[in-house]
């Protein structure tokens, strides 16, 4: 294999640019050379191709986002439109694609890889939920940034005795709370995955009112209810709680990737040329267990990984 | 002699240094410190404990105020004033330290002219306090939304967005301000400033066209076409939170350019967080000179920053008319929005 393409494509997430340079200057030391193709699978549609070198890619380590840019594109779900982007890269003597990204744009390169192309992906979403992976990059400082802000939230929370609701994203999956509600030490975390009562919610703030803890604090994803929505399910309960809505929205997604987005990433990013380079095809790259693995994209991608429910279990204890 | 000292309205990092500079500095003249809890709700209802030097000693690094606070203004209470003179009294306090902004203030200063002795230390994040060159909590809060605005580039970079960025400022923009500058925005709204939203708009194209992205810096009080009566607090404040200007302004630039735009809150998390240096300084010499001001018998009056100087002025000088972001300002604003 001479030349590979590379693509960021989805939510943008802190760690990418590392797993870019990574991918650039390994493919360079191992000989082959590096398209960058910008803004994500629209670039595959309409040929963007840059090529990469070790150079172009300094001094992205430590930024957020993506150099090449993402996006999202609806339409590369019609089979045409992948035709089409694997004539684009053949027409360029492209021989391998590498995609970072989350669940959408790994779906996209498992439709390519089943055309026969060989593909690899790099688990990238802050939202954490590819199955197979115990982490994606960008997902710890996204955790990080939350709970910084969750950290600093409570010193208003316990100045004022007041109820902070923050919202985290998270749509489908719990991961961002959890970790996040854990680390920030919520009183009580709400996830997609697991129901929760509003009642029982109301109780224990009522209980904790009466021990003379005036302050709580609610970490919810996104997905599970919208920050306020909760709130006013909770003063249907409790019209006098003093509550306040933190929503943290896109803040959690960008800033300088942590050391461990950052080495992942950096590993990630080899294992995805030597993968390329040994004749793996439609598999995706990621961490399990404390090892880079290789796991099937269609696994990744149509299974559904599910929350550690030790870890909640743990939350609802030591929020006691 | 029985120093009280509280802290009021909304809390911000610099107010544990403060309560530990008045308890440092007490001890060099053998006083005694009494914390009142809750603000002025912790003198209406006689809410208290003696705060000793282990108490404050670690403090300095910690945001909020380890005296909680509160909103309760005696002076919209019946026989409010004159229940609060009494309760200092039974308390046995001889001398009081109100730290807070405006609104805190305004009641030390009125209690004053009932003859209370009163000192007061000025804080703020938004810094619209007269008389100051700089309130403690508006360093930290602007460090953490140029921080959180930094985050937001390498989204509307990658995502080639507009986004725009309400931070706090109710009635002055100095956040906005400084965290458009110092972030590197290409728009800011203030409250000092009608909004011209074609001219936005049209600035907004042209960067988008240059560079792929574009940032906008927005005062929560901003004026909107919008506004009208709201909800408001015990001080006449209205509540800005269910405003959602961000959430306008990013809808109202979406429709007027077509460009894909965000919005994102900073919310509360800029309230809180460890003190910058700098606000530990001046929290802490802020503090001292309360202290001092009380041995000197200068009272109604509040420990101000004037150029490197902490100094004494009058309560009255401070409360009411709010600091704003000045014509020079925005000037300088303006060589940066190209």
């Amino acid at each position: 294999m001479k030349r590979i393409a590379l693509l960021t494509s989805g939510g943008d997430a802190s760690g990418m640019n590392a797993a870019i340079r990574s991918v650039v200057r390994v493919g360079y030391v191992r000989g082959v050379e590096v398209i960058g193709v910008y803004s994500g699978y629209k670039g595959l549609l309409n040929a963007d191709f840059h090529p990469l070198l070790p150079r172009d890619v300094s001094g992205i380590l430590e930024r957020g986002g993506t150099i090449l840019r993402t996006s999202r594109v609806p339409e590369f779900k019609e089979k045409e439109n992948q035709l089409k982007a694997i004539e684009n890269l053949k027409a360029a003597e492209i021989e391998g694609l590498i995609v970072i990204g989350g669940n959408g744009s790994q779906s996209g390169n498992y439709a390519l890889s089943e055309t026969g192309f060989p593909t690899i992906g790099i688990a990238s979403t802050i939202d954490n939920d590819l199955w197979g992976t115990d982490y994606t990059i960008g997902f710890d400082t996204a955790v990080n940034t939350a709970i910084n802000a969750i950290d600093k939230i409570r010193d208003a929370a316990v100045s004022h005795g007041r109820t902070f609701i923050v919202e985290v994203m998270g749509r489908e999956a719990g991961f961002i709370a959890l970790d996040a509600g854990l680390g920030g030490g919520a009183d009580f975390i709400l996830v997609p995955e697991i129901p929760f009562n509003i009642e029982k919610i109301v109780e224990n703030m009522r209980e904790a009112f009466r021990k003379n803890k005036m302050h709580h604090l609610i970490v919810c994803a996104e997905g599970a209810i919208h920050g306020r929505d909760l709130e006013k399910e909770i003063k249907k309960y409790m019209p006098e709680a003093d509550t306040r809505v933190s929503v943290l929205g896109y803040i959690q997604r960008g800033g300088p990737p942590t050391r461990f987005d950052r080495i992942l990433a950096s590993q990630l990013g080899e294992h995805a040329v030597d993968a390329l380079l040994g004749g793996e095809k439609g598999k995706l790259v990621g961490i399990k267990d404390n090892k880079i693995t290789l796991i099937p994209l269609k696994d990744a991608v149509t299974k559904r990984k599910t929350l550690n429910e030790e870890l909640y279990r743990l939350a609802e204890e030591v929020s006691v | 002699m029985k120093i009280g000292v509280l802290t009021g309205g909304g809390d911000c990092p610099g107010l544990n240094p403060a309560i530990r500079g008045v308890v440092f500095r007490a001890l060099d003249f053998g006083d005694e410190v009494i914390g009142i809890e809750q603000g002025w709700k912790g003198v209406m209802e006689k809410i208290t404990r003696p705060l000793s030097l282990n108490e404050v000693d670690e403090i300095i690094n910690f945001g909020g105020t380890i005296l909680f606070t509160s909103r309760t203004n005696p002076f919209s209470i019946e026989g409010g004033p004159e229940r609060a003179i009494q309760n200092l009294k039974e308390l046995g306090i001889d001398a009081l330290v109100a730290i807070g902004g405006d609104d805190t203030l305004g009641v030390a200063s009125k209690l004053f002219d009932m003859g209370v002795k009163v000192v007061g230390v000025p804080k703020t994040m938004d810094n619209d306090l007269s008389g100051t060159d700089f309130t403690f909590g508006f360093d930290t809060s602007v460090n953490v939304a140029v921080d959180a605005l930094n985050r937001l580039r390498d989204t509307a970079r990658s995502h080639k967005r507009i986004i725009v960025f309400e931070v706090m400022g109710r009635e002055a923009g100095w956040v906005a301000l400084y965290t458009g500058i110092a972030g590197g925005a290409d728009w800011v709204l203030i409250p000092e400033e009608r909004p011209d939203f074609d001219a936005m708009c049209k600035h907004l194209e042209k960067d988008f066209e240059r560079k792929g992205y574009a940032l906008v810096v927005v005062s929560e009080g901003t004026e909107l076409p919008i506004d009208s009566e709201s909800e408001v607090d015990q001080f006449g404040h209205k509540l800005l939170q269910k405003r959602g200007v961000a959430e306008y302004v990013a809808n109202l630039i979406k429709e007027k350019t077509g460009i894909p735009t965000r919005s994102a809150v900073i919310g509360h998390m800029q309230r809180g967080g460890s003190p910058t240096v700098f606000d530990r300084m001046l929290g802490t010499r802020a503090g001292v000179k309360a202290v001092d001001m009380i041995h000197q018998g200068d009272f109604g009056k509040m420990a101000a920053l004037k150029g490197d100087k902490l100094i004494s002025i009058p309560l009255k000088d401070a409360t009411g008319k709010p600091k704003l972001v000045s014509k020079e300002w925005i000037e300088l604003l303006k060589v940066f929005l190209k």
